[in-house]
């Protein structure tokens, strides 16, 4: 979208797609303040990017690819940020409703797990294409579906979620 | 586990209707007012293109390295030459009453990981043409070589090589291991045993074989030789806004692995969600100005006494260690010079 791009066609954008993006940043960033700002800092590069998107597709495509890419560049400053300390997070873990634990399940998983299971269950993208948007080939992408599955369901399992 | 279960769990990851608005809001007065975007200095990571690999022998001439490790580790034949030490052909074939076989091609290992090529074929009539598959294959030291305390983490599984005919009855997998979660201290001159596991497919029709019903394995002794070198760095690094120390730092043509130690942190610190963020952390800095980053985790380990981690990641490429002048782990660099 380029500079002459008005609000309403950013706004309408922004609603395609937010809740994708947001998705893929909270997934990635494990909290809800630096998820915000990896979404805004995405739709922000929308803003400035001086080319048109060939189609709907593309506009998808480009924005997981920078949600993505914009996370990984800010988790390479989480490492220096201060942690909760201990008695916070075992309170935390106290309060802990039904839905954080799944979603601190997903969290426990390799970035590239949660990556590969959100686009292929939850996009519906195939196996090439989510190598296509990862950077890597076909085949590693089908074996890590399996193995960041099967991950899951042990966990879940183990966290005493019904699963069939 | 269902697409049901599966879209439960991504659906908590949605954001309120009052947070999407809140954050156009925030976006569209930005914008109004006119303010700078914030830019982030990004890492670039300069990969060599992949050689093409034209030769139509399966294995290297100089080293036996075989090709698709080498395609792998998208070398050339002179490359080949940087990892001869730590290969080991095996060339044995499992054979199943079920009909399936397991061939063990090759191993190639350094100090502390190692690689194992396998080729599964099915029965004549099935087709491995599913999506996903998974191997699993055992990789066991005697007892009398896992001298290293418990450790916990985790390893990443099988990577299934490029399938050149999906529709026949066998696939190529490389699997990984580092010495940690094998128990001991350095992988060379080890005796290991591979023994097939089981394979699992994923949705489709759900091929799943046990391989443990009857007890077929191979012995592997892997190489004496380290193609490594390591280096004591000892130096403070930050992790997570907390000072460690970064140990031991070891380079092979294929691998990087560190160590890092903190005093005063207890193993309950250290979850492993917050080690896969290191994932992302390590790039290679060479002689010729070109960065490369590791992506490819091999596993991380937490001793369960002292609380070092132990870290082992495979390079995408190889890169002789002494073409490497600096390290960045975390955002941190580490000269590697003298």
């Amino acid at each position: 979208m380029n500079s002459a791009h008005r609000g309403e066609e950013m706004a309408a954008l922004y609603r395609r797609h937010v809740s994708m993006v947001y998705q893929i940043c909270l997934m990635l960033m494990k909290n809800v303040p630096d998820a915000e700002d990896a979404t805004q800092n995405v739709f922000r590069k929308v803003m400035e990017y001086d080319k048109p998107f060939r189609d709907p597709e593309h506009e998808k495509a480009w924005l997981i690819v920078t949600a993505r890419n914009e996370c990984r560049d800010q988790l390479k400053h989480w490492w220096r940020r201060k942690r909760e300390s201990e008695e916070a997070l075992q309170h935390m873990s106290c309060e802990q409703h039904r839905d954080d634990g799944l979603k601190e399940l997903i969290w426990g998983l390799p970035e590239k797990d949660r990556m590969v299971l959100y686009l292929h269950y939850y996009q519906g993208y195939n196996a090439q294409e989510v190598a296509e948007l990862l950077g890597t080939n076909p085949s590693t992408v089908r074996s890590r579906l399996v193995r960041a599955r099967q991950k899951l369901k042990l966990r879940m399992e183990a966290e005493g979620y019904d699963i069939p | 586990m269902t697409f049901h279960d599966l879209n439960r769990a991504f659906d908590e990851f949605a954001p309120t209707p009052e947070q999407e608005q809140a954050m156009l809001d925030r976006l569209l007065t930005e914008r109004k007012e006119g303010k700078a975007v914030y830019h982030i200095k990004k890492v670039t990571a300069v990969i060599a293109a992949a050689a093409l690999l034209l030769l139509a022998c399966a294995f290297t001439v100089a080293t036996g390295l075989d090709q698709r490790f080498l395609a792998y580790f998208r070398g050339t034949e002179g490359d080949a030459q940087a990892v001869s030490g730590g290969v080991v052909g095996v060339g044995q074939s499992l054979r199943y009453d079920n009909g399936w076989t397991i061939h063990i091609e090759q191993v190639l290992a350094d100090r502390y990981s190692m690689a194992v090529l396998t080729e599964v074929v099915a029965p004549e009539e099935t087709v491995l043409d599913g999506e996903a598959y998974y191997f699993e294959l055992g990789m066991e030291l005697p007892p009398s070589a896992q001298n290293q305390a418990a450790s916990s983490g985790w390893g990443y599984g099988p990577v299934i090589l490029e399938d050149e005919d999906p529709g026949d009855n066998r696939l190529t997998f490389l699997h990984t291991k580092g010495v940690r979660e094998m128990g001991a201290e350095t992988l060379l001159g080890q005796s290991v045993t591979l023994r097939p596991q089981y394979l699992l497919e994923s949705g489709g029709r759900k091929i799943s074989v046990d391989f443990l019903d009857e007890e077929h394995s191979c012995t592997v002794v892997l190489p004496e030789q380290d193609s490594g070198r390591t280096w004591e760095i000892n130096r403070p690094i930050q992790v997570d806004g907390e000072e460690w120390t970064l140990g031991e730092l070891y380079l092979s043509p294929i691998s990087l692995a560190f160590s890092l130690n903190s005093e005063g942190n207890t193993p309950r610190v250290w979850g492993p969600s917050e080690m896969t963020s290191m994932e992302e952390e390590a790039d290679l800095h060479l002689k010729n100005g070109d960065v490369v980053t590791v992506r490819r985790v091999v596993s991380q380990t937490q001793d369960g006494e002292s609380g070092e981690i132990h870290s082992v990641f495979q390079t995408d490429q190889i890169i002789p260690p002494e073409d490497v002048t600096a390290v960045t782990i975390l955002g941190q660099t580490f000269s590697l010079r003298g």
